[in-house]
């Protein structure tokens, strides 16, 4: 099951490394897959609030690694890219993979360029 | 990783002339031309290193760096350090070392993963897209990318 190309997404991020708060972008190591895997972890936020969404990344996602920020984007990027959006909705109910990458690391390439520069940075506020 | 293979996107309009008469040079770059070292390199690897294996430890998605990735990277970013601004480094889940330009509206990655090989490619907002796969010894392809990814760079006169 698809969702609306209007449905907004976030992909927790947990590396410095990986985003810039001074250039305010995503980098494309934020969209890169686990190794063997053809999905990209994300949740669904359109009917949530800030606080709801940081709630779900502290609760649901960050175990021992610390939460450092997310990439916010709309499901038609996705789309636009040949990928899906799947719910998977056994750990949350707003779980979604981005699927399926494929298993070319070219093609991978690809994909995680044009989603990290569609995407937007959020910096995860301190408490 | 894959069999070696040269591929180009030739979906769009041939992309290097175009891109580089094109995209313009934004101040943040310009202040980054050509201005980093191999000491730069060598504290961001070592502090990739240390995350990587910080990282393993309690994730169990994410994939080690093999050295020979951070030994290429070196090698890569040597041969460049006078004609590119330094990229931005990072480690990839999937075992590999990031190197990412933001050269006006678009972005241009290369990723290494110690196999003797680097993925390399450019996007660009209005769609403009260059990728591959080649050797790191490569004589034509990869120097190509590196003199566009150069030229991206330059002030225009």
């Amino acid at each position: 099951m698809n969702f609306s190309g209007g449905e907004k997404l976030t992909r927790f991020i947990f590396s410095r490394r990986h985003f810039s708060t001074e250039n305010k972008i995503v980098k494309y190591a934020a969209f890169m897959p686990p190794p063997d895997s053809e999905d990209l972890s994300v949740f669904r936020i359109s009917a949530l609030s800030e606080s709801e969404v940081w709630g779900i990344g502290r609760e649901n996602v960050q175990g021992e690694r610390t939460l450092k920020a997310r990439a916010d984007l709309s499901a038609e990027v996705v789309y636009e890219n040949n990928l899906e959006v799947i719910p998977d909705t056994n750990a949350h109910a707003l779980h979604a993979n981005i699927t399926p990458f494929p298993a070319d690391k070219n093609a991978r390439d690809r994909i995680a360029r044009k989603l990290a520069l569609a995407s937007r940075l959020v910096i995860m506020p301190t408490e | 990783m894959e069999t070696p293979q040269k591929k180009l996107d030739f979906a769009q309009p041939p992309v290097e002339e175009a891109v580089v008469a094109k995209e313009g040079l934004e101040s943040s770059s310009v202040a980054a031309l050509h201005s980093f070292s191999l000491d730069d390199v060598l504290q961001e690897l070592n502090e990739i290193r240390e995350e990587v294996e910080e990282t393993c430890v309690v994730a169990d998605d994410v994939k080690g760096v093999p050295e020979s990735a951070y030994d290429e990277t070196l090698s890569l970013l040597k041969g460049i350090l006078h004609d590119t601004p330094m990229p931005d480094m990072m480690w990839l889940e999937d075992g590999g070392i990031g190197l990412e330009w933001r050269p006006g509206n678009g972005i241009a990655t290369m990723s290494l993963y110690g196999d003797g090989h680097v993925i390399y490619g450019a996007f660009f907002t209005d769609k403009r897209e260059i990728s591959g796969i080649c050797a790191l010894s490569d004589p034509a392809f990869l120097p190509g990318f590196l003199t566009t990814l150069s030229r991206l760079f330059q002030p225009r006169t």
